[in-house]
């Protein structure tokens, strides 16, 4: 009698937690190059390009999520998990959502989280995305991207243009990627693994920089304070350098070693040009390591 | 000693001297000895007069940003500046009062962020303290130096590279 009781309670206690959750499958139509913006608090965003005409969103949401609001025109469409408008939610109430939304490939995606981790891929429009505390990851060749994150670790694979990543403390990670770079962070790292790049970037307060990437005839711009500072460039490349730290020490694989600046005060540069010296190349740290080095 | 001996000895000297070294490069590097002897002595309080113009800049726009946008509920404690106020001295004690207008200022808008939000997570509130505090501390370090090497141009433009950095993360916080 006992154990039939409680197997009961466990089949209804199972019952109400199903009920905790409200499964989502909408869809519309939309441009080829519409633009999408999407908000999601918490949980997850996973957004993937395809050679779909719709859009589509499937995943679930939360009890407490008081709606998937969807709006707007297939020109401009809007998509937003909508919860409970007071402060008191966090860690009470079910407002999580984890959504898959499928898209034509050439819409432009503007999207933010709170702590939702936002996912994307294969996507070519301009994409915009931001978070506080969640990841942001970018993959799949989109021209011009633009994705920050307080806390969260921000990547970005493959794209080409200009790709613009900021993070006051996650890492900022950028891989194949190619064009104009620009990278800032406060504390976290940021690690560049690139093709051929234009104009490139990066800065840092406390986070360490490591640049690897074939420079033609742009600039690569970097700046730490007491971050270090790691850069490969291939051996062949023709660029006039400028390296400087008040006080770090300089590792030069390209030139001559680094002096002092001044005789009565602290502080290292050199300043030397290689090959045809088309590309420019500037360092400056102010307490970080400078290491160049050749692949 | 003959006159002629006397002669020769003076220009034996004056070569001798001629031959000494224009400089005298020490056997090792005395600065940090220098630099840790500056530190204790107070700091050049003449030096500071264009930084202090800088941080005012910073100052005013930070206070006009937190006149205009934030909430009079919105204040919080100060985020503490430990370099600075380690310092001790006039110029210190000047600069530290307006530094504390552009904390009031980085705080606010901490707390506009939750408010606008009022679901910022605890790990993202965290990480923008920090964020702010590395800030903050990368700017006493270039603050310090620049005490004890006033006339050195790199410095200078460190720390007005460090002003802008700070107002350009502030505002840029103010979007989260």
């Amino acid at each position: 009698m006992r154990k039939t009781t409680l197997w009961t309670l466990a089949i209804l206690f199972a019952a109400v937690a199903a009920r905790a959750e409200q499964s989502v499958n909408a869809t519309r139509s939309v441009a080829a190059d519409a633009t999408i913006s999407i908000e999601n608090v918490v949980g997850s965003l996973t957004i993937i390009g395809s050679d779909e005409t719709e859009l589509r969103v499937t995943g679930t949401m939360g009890d407490d999520v008081e709606e998937l609001e969807i709006s707007g025109d297939a020109d401009e469409l809007s998509i937003e998990v909508v919860i409970p408008d007071d402060d008191n939610w966090q860690g009470k109430r079910k407002v999580g959502a984890d959504l898959e939304i499928r898209v034509p490939r050439g819409v432009s995606l503007e999207v933010e989280s709170v702590s939702a981790s936002i996912d994307i891929s294969g996507v070519s429009g301009a994409i915009e995305a931001g978070s506080v505390s969640g990841a942001v990851t970018v993959a799949g060749g989109s021209s011009d991207v633009e994705v920050e994150s307080v806390s969260g670790a921000v990547s970005v694979t493959g794209g080409s243009g200009s790709i613009v990543a900021e993070s006051v403390s996650g890492a900022v990670v950028l891989e194949g990627v190619a064009g104009d770079i620009e990278a800032t962070t406060v504390s976290g790292t940021i690690k560049v693994d690139a093709g051929a790049v234009d104009d490139v970037e990066l800065e840092s307060v406390a986070g360490s920089i490591y640049f690897k990437g074939r420079l033609t005839d742009g600039t690569l711009d970097i700046e730490s304070h007491s971050g270090n500072v790691e850069v490969l460039l291939p051996a062949d490349l023709g660029a006039e350098f400028e390296l400087e730290s008040f006080s770090g020490r300089i590792e030069n694989a390209f030139g001559p070693a680094a002096r002092r600046s001044d005789r009565y005060e602290p502080g290292v540069s050199v300043e030397f040009s290689t090959g045809s010296g088309s590309a420019d190349v500037s360092i400056e740290t102010f307490s970080g390591n400078i290491v160049l080095k050749k692949y | 000693m003959s006159d002629h001996d006397e002669v020769r000895a003076v220009r034996e000297l004056r070569a001798a001297v001629e031959r000494l070294p224009r400089e005298v490069r020490p056997a090792r590097d005395l600065w940090p000895e220098i630099a840790g002897r500056l530190d204790e002595r107070p700091r050049d309080q003449s030096a500071a007069g264009w930084w202090r113009l800088a941080a005012a800049v910073v100052l005013m726009a930070g206070g006009l940003f937190a006149a205009t946008n934030l909430a009079p509920e919105a204040r919080s404690p100060l985020l503490p500046v430990a370099a600075v106020a380690e310092a001790g001295s006039a110029m210190a004690a000047a600069h530290l009062r307006q530094r504390d207008g552009v904390l009031h200022a980085h705080n606010d808008l901490i707390a506009v962020a939750a408010q606008r939000r009022g679901r910022l997570d605890a790990v993202g509130a965290a990480a923008l303290v920090a964020g702010l505090a590395d800030l903050e501390r990368a700017t006493a370090e270039i603050e310090a130096a620049l005490a004890d090497s006033p006339r050195d141009r790199r410095l200078r433009l460190a720390l007005a590279a460090a002003y802008r950095r700070e107002a350009g993360w502030t505002s840029r916080l103010a979007r989260v």
